[in-house]
């Protein structure tokens, strides 16, 4: 697990631990089940308020990646769980409708999208999960 | 549960008034209390330390007033100053006595381990030491008891970064179990104020802001123009304008940011960044 | 308790200062064996003379940032005045224990057997006692840390008067016996009770002292 804070980052210091905690569950370095350091801990490591960690970590319970539990700490969630599928819906169609602008920009026909939609799905390997 | 809490406290002088000053600071947390030299920042601590009886109103930490019980009151409270408050004359073996003769909870072994890690000269008197040394020395001195809530009064001014950054870390292991609490006052920000969760921003004696330090970051805008560009209904929202030679620069509340155009330049405000407009809008 | 911390906090300040008066015990016995005219009451009396001097060195070492640091100690305005007393009047013992080991000396030296008469030193320890807590009262009324450069010039003032207006007094007594026969005489055999009613009386204005000191010091702020 790793944090920078930038201070010329625009994103307030709570934000960017966040952003960069849900990349790091999202592609895996952070495993399922594993415990994330206390609030009070990762203020300590970081440097940062105990309320700009409080935050981060709420925020990230909200959106279903986390789990505090009393006594147990705040646990990666497994990525089956709706909210989480949420997430990643969301990160697919955002990609999926960049990739659409994209081809209606350069006036790419619909089929021809599709295609290459097919093809990338076949030579992109699929990672043992 | 609040750890120190502060209703309406005032304190009269002949030249200043420190005017109905309240505050809570749960446990666990730390607060700066910012302001400028002479706003009232050394009077405040000093009366929540007791060194100082305040003209009226109240003061608790962890639920206990001073007037209830003074010694148990002082035993809860650490206190480290911009001044140096050991006798010069003093070595540290007679500080480690005399502590350990007044407070209960005061450990020499906690002590003699600080001594030694911080390489505090035992054979010094006092007054030789550095300006690094000295500040060392009274955290060891308050580090070495059970306390419930540091005081600390401008105690890193002079200090290099490195002291500085160290000071921070005893800071926040400090508070780490959740249990106690910080308040320290400064006049530059910088540093100590990303480990703030509490800012308390006081100016002439009296509040001027007082919030978590992210609500306060978040509901402020840095917002940078032409001067000719401002219309009246801006011009009232913003806080202390500034001008410079190519442009203005003002802090707006975040609530007013609907009264931006593209004429106009945002971005985040430091914490420093409010306060000096504040100021300035006071002084105008 | 605390109180005789707070003295020891004045003893530790003041360790220098306390040195010299070894020193001074010996150079006492040495003016002693000098001068004919002094006797073993006058080192009794020069005993109590420098506790009366030396008993206000706190105040004299004491700075704004000394009296912050007694205030933050877990402890009462009484506690720590009493404090203050404690050190006076420990130093009043030790002033006179100084005295009579510089009158043992002198009588060492010179051969010559003295005894000094018990409602004497009574009456001597009481007014040294008085003097020294007039004194403190003076300090904390004007403040702890205050009186500093006041005390640098007028330190010696009180033990001054103390000491010469008791010397005058013993010669004066031994040139006109009669005077002092009369009083004698007048008092009857009641100059124990004399001596002992002084030390009470002493004793009672000290406590009267702390209390007036107390309140004086109570809402002072550092």
């Amino acid at each position: 697990m790793k944090i920078i804070i930038s201070n010329q980052s625009e994103l307030p210091i709570y934000a960017q631990i966040k952003e960069q905690l849900k990349e790091q569950i999202l592609n895996g370095q952070i495993p399922e089940g594993s415990t994330l350091p206390s609030i009070r801990q990762l203020a300590k490591e970081v440097g940062v308020s105990v309320i700009t960690t409080t935050r981060a970590y709420s925020d990230l319970e909200a959106e279903g990646f986390i789990a505090t539990m009393q006594g147990r700490g705040s646990v990666v969630l497994s990525k089956d769980n709706n909210l989480l599928k949420e997430q990643y819906l969301l990160r697919i169609e955002e990609g999926l409708t960049t990739a659409i602008e994209t081809a209606r920009v350069m006036g790419l026909p619909d089929q021809e999208l599709t295609e290459i939609f097919h093809n990338l799905l076949k030579t992109v390997e699929q990672k043992p999960s | 549960m609040e750890l120190l809490e502060v209703r309406n406290l005032s304190k009269y002088y002949k030249t200043f008034r420190l005017e109905n000053i309240s505050f809570m600071l749960p446990k666990g947390y730390i607060m700066g209390y910012v302001g400028q030299n002479g706003a009232g920042k050394s009077t405040t601590l000093n009366l929540i330390t007791n060194i100082c009886k305040s003209s009226s109103g109240e003061i608790y930490v962890d639920g206990r007033s001073c007037n209830d019980d003074e010694s148990s009151y002082k035993e809860t409270i650490g206190y480290i100053g911009d001044e140096f408050y050991f006798p010069d004359n003093f070595k540290v073996r007679h500080i480690r006595s005399v502590l350990n003769n007044f407070y209960k909870s005061f450990s020499t072994e906690k002590f003699d381990e600080l001594v030694t890690r911080w390489k505090l000269d035992r054979k010094l008197e006092v007054k030789d030491f550095s300006q690094g040394m000295k500040v060392k020395l009274m955290f060891a001195s308050v580090l070495a008891r059970e306390t419930k809530l540091l005081v600390l009064d401008e105690a890193t001014n002079g200090l290099d970064p490195v002291i500085r950054a160290e000071v921070l870390k005893i800071l926040q292991e400090y508070i780490a179990d959740g249990e106690r609490s910080v308040i320290f006052s400064t006049h530059i920000l910088s540093d100590l104020e990303q480990i703030a969760d509490y800012i308390f921003f006081i100016h002439e004696g009296k509040m001027v802001l007082y919030d978590a330090k992210d609500e306060l970051m978040e509901n402020h805008l840095l917002v940078k123009g032409e001067r000719r560009a401002i219309f009246p209904e801006l011009q009232k929202a913003l806080i202390g304008i500034t001008d410079n030679a190519y442009g203005f620069e003002a802090i707006l509340p975040g609530d007013r940011a609907d009264l931006l155009t593209n004429d106009f330049h945002f971005e985040k405000p430091t914490i420093d960044q409010i306060v000096i407009h504040y100021i300035k809008d006071r002084e105008a | 308790m605390k109180a005789f911390y707070f003295a020891k906090i004045d003893y530790i300040k003041a360790r220098t200062q306390l040195y010299v008066l070894l020193v001074i015990t010996a150079v006492v016995v040495v003016i002693m064996q000098m001068s004919k005219d002094m006797t073993g009451q006058a080192g009794f009396m020069y005993g109590v003379f420098l506790a009366i001097v030396f008993s206000t060195t706190p105040f004299g070492n004491c700075t704004r940032k000394d009296v912050g640091f007694q205030q933050l100690l877990p402890a009462t305005t009484l506690q720590r005045v009493m404090g203050r007393f404690v050190y006076g009047l420990s130093m009043l013992f030790i002033g006179i224990g100084i005295g009579l080991v510089a009158a043992a000396g002198y009588s060492m030296l010179t051969g010559q057997r003295e005894t000094i008469p018990l409602p004497l030193c009574l009456i001597i320890f009481a007014v040294g006692l008085i003097l020294i807590t007039v004194q403190y009262i003076f300090f904390y009324l004007v403040g702890e840390s205050k009186g500093a450069q006041f005390l640098s010039l007028v330190r010696m003032v009180p033990g001054m008067c103390f000491f010469f207006g008791s010397i005058k007094l013993t010669g004066e007594i031994q040139k006109d016996p009669s005077g002092a026969a009369k009083i004698i005489e007048m008092i009857g055999g009641n100059l124990d009770s004399i001596g002992w009613g002084s030390v009470a009386l002493a004793v009672l204005v000290m406590a009267g002292g702390i209390l007036v000191c107390t309140r004086a010091t109570m809402k002072k702020d550092y």
